[in-house]
C-alpha cells in the first residue's frame, strides 16, 4: 500500500477566490479523502437581523455575496411579503426578474472566466469577463451600482426603466448573444479545452441526488429541477424549463451555464416584449407577524430564505441556506479518487461561494 | 466524441490587435459616471432641521445627528451609498450625489452644522378633527391626539419641526408657527 500524505489545500491558494481550508489525503498523487473546513469568513449577518428595522436589513441582506446580491435581496423581500402578505405590482416583479436573469449572466460569466484562469487560458478568461463588462455597464445605468444594486424593498422595487431604456437593453443583449458566440465555441469544442474538462470529477445521477447538489451542478448530472419553476417574481409568466445535462463531469457543468446563459438572453427578451406598465411599489404598513420559507433560484443553485416576524420592527430570525452550502458534500464526492493536479479544477466547477455560506 | 477543433479564438486575437483598448485609460482620462450612479452622500445643510430620521433609519450607522449643537456628521468609511437616508429625508436635503469622495488614510468624521434659525412648531387650528393622523405621522411621536376628550397636545420636547403633520393633516388646520 502507498504511504499517505496530508496536504493542507487553502485557504490561500491561487485558484480559490475565497477561503476555504481543505485536508487532502493522498496515496502517492491520488485523493483518498478530503476534509474541508469553513470559518474564515462569518460576520454575523444573519445575526444582525435582530437590531435592524426590517426595512433596512434588505441592505445588509445584499451584502451577504457580491455576485448574488440581488438575488439575496429578493429572497428576502419575498419571505418578509410572504408573511405580511403583500402584493407586489406586476411591473415591479418583472423588474425583479429582469435583474435576477442579468444577475445570472453576470454569475456565469464570472465563472466562465474563471475556469478558463484555472486552465491556464488568460486569453479566453479576458474575453469573457470582457463580455460580463457590458452587463455590469446594464447595472451601473439602471440601478446606480454595479455589483450592490439597493433597488428592493419590501413591497416593490425603487428604480424603474423605461420604455427607451429597456429597449436599449434588447439591443445590448442581441449584441452579447453574437459576443458570446466565439466563447461559447471555444468552451465547447476547444480541442485543449475540451481534453481538460471531458471526463473529469463524474458525478452520477444518483449520487448528485443523494449528496443534495443543487443548481447546475444537480442539473449536469441529469436532475431535471429548477426552482425559478416554483413562479416567484415574474417567472410563472415566462416559458422556460430546467437545462439539463446526462454526462455530469466538468464538461456537462460548463456546457449547463453557457446554455443557461443562452436561455437568460431568451428570457429576458420574452421579460421586456411583456412587460406591463403601472406602480413599482406599494407603501408598507404594519409589522411582519408570521414565518415563511422561500425558494431562489440563484446563479449558484436553489437558496432558502427563512424568515421569522414577532409583530415588531426587528424580526426574530433570518435564516440563509446557500447554494454553495449544498453543493460541498458532492464536490468532496468528486474529489475522492481525482488526481492532486485536478483539485483546483474540481473545486472551481461547483462555482463555491464561501462568504455567501458563512455570512 | 472527443472534438478536434484548434484555435477557434484566432479571430478574435486578430481582432484585437486592431481594435482600441476596451478599459477606459483613467486617471489619463476622466472616470465616466452614469446618471444615476450611487457615488456619496451631500446635504443642503441650510434645509435640514435635525429630524434624525436619516441618522435612525442608517443601516450601518454611519450619519449621526447633534441636536443639541445643530450638527449632521457622516462617516464615509462607513457609508454603504444604500440611499436609505435620501429616502426617508422629509426635508429632501440629502442626496445621492456621483462620483466618489476622495480617499485618506484616517477615518474621519465629516460634520455640517446647521446655521442658527428661528424653529416653528405646529399649532393644531379650530377645524381639527382629531382623527390622529398627524399623531400617526410624526416621527418622533410628539403629538398626542385623544378623540374622546377632543385634546391635541404636542410635546415641545420631542418635535423635530419637520412639518409632516402639517402636510398629512386632511383638514389643512395645523400651521406652523415661531416658537
Amino acid at each position: 500500500m502507498a504511504k499517505r500524505s496530508i496536504i493542507p489545500f487553502g485557504p490561500q491558494h491561487p485558484v480559490l477566490p475565497e477561503p476555504i481550508h481543505l485536508d487532502l489525503v493522498l496515496e502517492d498523487e491520488v485523493v483518498v479523502e478530503a476534509i474541508p473546513n469553513i470559518g474564515f469568513v462569518h460576520r454575523g449577518l444573519e445575526k444582525l437581523v435582530e437590531t435592524r428595522d426590517f426595512k433596512q436589513y434588505v441592505y445588509v441582506a445584499e451584502r451577504v455575496c457580491g455576485i448574488c446580491s440581488f438575488g439575496h435581496g429578493l429572497g428576502y423581500c419575498e419571505s418578509v411579503e410572504h408573511v405580511m402578505h403583500i402584493d407586489v405590482p406586476k411591473r415591479a416583479r418583472y423588474l425583479r426578474t429582469l435583474w435576477m436573469e442579468l444577475s445570472r449572466i453576470h454569475s456565469h460569466l464570472l465563472w466562465l472566466g474563471l475556469l478558463a484562469d484555472a486552465l491556464g487560458f488568460e486569453a479566453l478568461f479576458m474575453q469573457s469577463w470582457r463580455l460580463r463588462e457590458k452587463v455590469l455597464d446594464i447595472f451601473d445605468n439602471t440601478t446606480g451600482g454595479r455589483i450592490i444594486f439597493s433597488v428592493n424593498q419590501i413591497g416593490g422595487v425603487l428604480k424603474d426603466i423605461d420604455a427607451s431604456m429597456l429597449k436599449e437593453i434588447d439591443t445590448i443583449l442581441y449584441d452579447m448573444e453574437t459576443d458570446l458566440k466565439p466563447i461559447m465555441d471555444t468552451f465547447l469544442e476547444d480541442m485543449l479545452v475540451n481534453s481538460r474538462l471531458r471526463g473529469l470529477g463524474v458525478l452520477s445521477k444518483e449520487q448528485a441526488y443523494l449528496a443534495g447538489a443543487v443548481g447546475p451542478m444537480a442539473r449536469a448530472s441529469g436532475i431535471d429541477y429548477d426552482s425559478r419553476e416554483t413562479g416567484y417574481a415574474a417567472y410563472a409568466d415566462l416559458n422556460f424549463g430546467p437545462i439539463t445535462a446526462t454526462e455530469g463531469d466538468c464538461y456537462a457543468r460548463c456546457k449547463v451555464r453557457l446554455a443557461e446563459i443562452l436561455q437568460s438572453f431568451e428570457i429576458l427578451h420574452e421579460l421586456i416584449s411583456k412587460i406591463p406598465g403601472g406602480d413599482i411599489n406599494v407603501p408598507v404598513k404594519g409589522n411582519p407577524n408570521g414565518e415563511c420559507f422561500i425558494r431562489i433560484e440563484q446563479p449558484r443553485g436553489e437558496a432558502i430564505y427563512y424568515t421569522k416576524g414577532n409583530g415588531t420592527k426587528y424580526l426574530d430570525r433570518f435564516r440563509l441556506r446557500t447554494p454553495t452550502t449544498s453543493n460541498i458534500p458532492p464536490m468532496l464526492d468528486l474529489l475522492k479518487g481525482c488526481q492532486l493536479g485536478d483539485v483546483p479544477l474540481l473545486i472551481l466547477t461547483i462555482d463555491p461561494c464561501i462568504s455567501c455560506t458563512e455570512r | 466524441m472527443r472534438s478536434k477543433k484548434l484555435f477557434v479564438f484566432t479571430r478574435q486575437v486578430l481582432k484585437n490587435l486592431t481594435s482600441s483598448p476596451v478599459t477606459e485609460a483613467y486617471p489619463f482620462q476622466e472616470a465616466s459616471y452614469s446618471d444615476r450612479m450611487r457615488g456619496h452622500i451631500s446635504i443642503d445643510i441650510d434645509q435640514c432641521i435635525s429630524c434624525t430620521l436619516c441618522a435612525q433609519n442608517c443601516p450601518p450607522r454611519a450619519i449621526q445627528v447633534d441636536r443639541k449643537s445643530d450638527t449632521w456628521s457622516i462617516d464615509r468609511f462607513l457609508c454603504v451609498q444604500c440611499g436609505n437616508c435620501v429616502q426617508v429625508c422629509p426635508k429632501h436635503c440629502l442626496k445621492m450625489e456621483k462620483g466618489y469622495t476622495a480617499p485618506n488614510t484616517k477615518k474621519t468624521m465629516e460634520t455640517y452644522t446647521r446655521p442658527p434659525q428661528k424653529k416653528k412648531i405646529p399649532q393644531a387650528g379650530e377645524s381639527c378633527v382629531f382623527c390622529g393622523l398627524c399623531a400617526n405621522k410624526c416621527p418622533r411621536q410628539a403629538i398626542h391626539v385623544d378623540r374622546e376628550t377632543k385634546e391635541w397636545l404636542l410635546k415641545k420636547e420631542d418635535c423635530v419641526h419637520c412639518e409632516l403633520c402639517a402636510k398629512v393633516c386632511p383638514k389643512h388646520c395645523i400651521e406652523m408657527k415661531e416658537e
